[in-house]
């Protein structure tokens, strides 16, 4: 069976989600599953664009499921476990960035001094960022596979 | 603007300019101190990344005494002198240094001497280059490069200074000084950074945050911040008595030529006064300069002389001291 959210690799995992009673069953990838389970915003982002709300991360018992984190132990130390946490805990943790930072957002120089294959990546990741937060599905569908290409040619 | 000019002004001033950047690398939790296979994959990451154009220094084989002489000459940090795990890439001609892993995955800085912010970062973004073309970073498009801690989200860049302010001190405009810094997004500490006092009028003073701005912007807010605080140091150092100083760096000049021991604690006491009084450029023996007692400053620190000298214990430490500061105020080295 292949993956219902990428329709690229093959399926292997189950992924149960109950919302508003109803109980749906999706058939993921490995990379499918680590990428929307734990993240609501990206979950409804790709596969329900706009249909339902999802609260994941107000779950007290939610852990990330790289860095095994949960949001007391972030809370605690002010450290945050891993990369992944920032989307995890994504709500819970944007009061705090922005006390920090107020509504300030990641700002480029034109001449920045970095590689042309990381900068063409981190420019793609944003573009679907955008192209998500749009819901331009077909757009974010493209830009994935072309950072996926990307990806691959780097590891090469 | 005031860019780096003016170098003698501004080296009365500055002593050291300083720059570090966060980085981790995507799929590894920042905290790699419970796992060793995974500290060790991505250390050989880093080290294929930086080629070998550094030499690399293992923390876990160093002593005690060795890692805190690293810390006090501001090569690592008193986390990763503490955490005594990891490995230290380092090129002391260009003073770069890169600590694999410390709160974050790597912590590049760059060191230079007195005040040179656009050196120092451009020496650090010529590595930064070198490493992500091998590494992925963990960056986020609203973010910026994520960091351990949040405070650091962006660039994962502070640019500092260790400024010399005994005008600012005197006249007690130094808690004005923080007040205003603070408001512009700055901080100003103690000597060893956060949470450590200031000894011998030393400061250090960086930018607070790297997100919402491009690293130029920070660099030339940093640039022009910092050259107030030089010209509010100048000005301030106009109201000092020169008659009180010439007497107490004349004093001080005395201890540290004859003295036979002689604490650190005591000794950052005098650097304070001699240091003022050749800023003030005051009739002082020309066997010494500010350049010989700021390089002093990290010579004689207790880890440094320990290491140099194999002293035993603090008597041991404080003859050394003594003994090595006496022949370079007489100017009998040339080191």
């Amino acid at each position: 069976m292949i993956c219902e959210r990428c329709k690229h690799k093959k399926a292997t995992v189950r992924y149960t989600y109950t919302v508003n009673g109803s109980t749906n069953v999706y058939s993921l990838c490995e990379d499918c599953y680590l990428a929307v389970s734990g993240s609501d915003y990206f979950f409804s982002g790709w596969l329900f664009p706009g249909s339902i709300q999802l609260n994941a991360d107000t779950n007290p018992k939610l852990k990330c499921d790289l860095c095994g984190s949960g949001f007391d132990d972030i809370a605690a130390n002010g450290k945050v476990g891993c990369a992944r946490c920032y989307r995890t805990f994504e709500k819970k943790l944007a009061p705090m960035i922005a006390r920090l930072h107020g509504d300030n957002a990641f700002k480029q120089d034109n001449c920045q001094v970095e590689s042309s294959a990381s900068m063409r990546l981190i420019e793609l990741q944003q573009q679907m960022d955008k192209a998500i937060e749009e819901e331009n599905f077909e757009l974010a569908a493209k830009l994935r596979d072309e950072i996926k290409a990307l990806n691959q040619k780097e590891g090469e | 603007m005031r860019m780096e000019k003016n170098i003698d002004c501004d080296r009365s001033v500055i002593l050291t300019t300083r720059v570090r950047y966060a980085r981790n690398i995507e799929d590894y939790p920042f905290d790699l101190s419970s796992s060793q296979a995974m500290r060790s994959e991505l250390l050989e990451k880093v080290r294929i990344a930086l080629g070998n154009k550094f030499l690399a220094n293992d923390m876990s084989s160093l002593d005690a005494n060795a890692r805190l002489a690293l810390c006090e000459g501001h090569k690592i940090s008193p986390i990763f002198m503490n955490q005594a795990i990891g490995t230290l890439f380092s090129d002391e001609e260009r003073g770069i240094y890169i600590m694999v892993p410390e709160e974050d995955h790597i912590r590049l800085q760059v060191i230079g001497d007195g005040y040179c912010p656009e050196t120092v970062m451009e020496r650090a973004n010529t590595v930064l280059a070198d490493l992500s073309d091998k590494l992925r970073f963990s960056f986020n498009s609203r973010l910026g490069y994520l960091t351990r801690c949040p405070t650091n989200l962006g660039y994962g860049l502070r640019l500092s200074v260790m400024a010399f302010l005994p005008g600012l001190t005197t006249v007690g405009d130094i808690a004005r000084l923080s007040d205003s810094l603070g408001g512009l997004g700055f901080n100003l500490r103690g000597m060893y950074g956060e949470g450590t006092s200031s000894e011998g009028f030393l400061y250090q003073i960086s930018n607070r945050y790297s997100l919402g701005s491009t690293e130029n912007e920070i660099l030339l807010r940093f640039v022009e911040t910092i050259g107030r605080v030089i010209e509010a140091e100048l000005k301030a150092r106009a109201h000092i008595d020169r008659d009180l100083i010439l007497d107490t760096a004349g004093r001080a000049y005395g201890i540290m030529a004859y003295a036979g021991r002689i604490s650190y604690d005591e000794f950052l006491k005098h650097y304070a006064s001699l240091r003022l009084g050749y800023a003030l450029q005051l009739s002082l023996p020309e066997s010494c300069n500010i350049h010989t007692l700021d390089a002093l400053l990290t010579y004689l620190a207790p880890g440094q002389i320990t290491c140099r000298y194999h002293c035993k214990n603090a008597e041991d430490r404080d003859r050394a001291r003594a003994d090595r500061l006496r022949r370079e105020m007489k100017g009998e080295l040339n080191e």
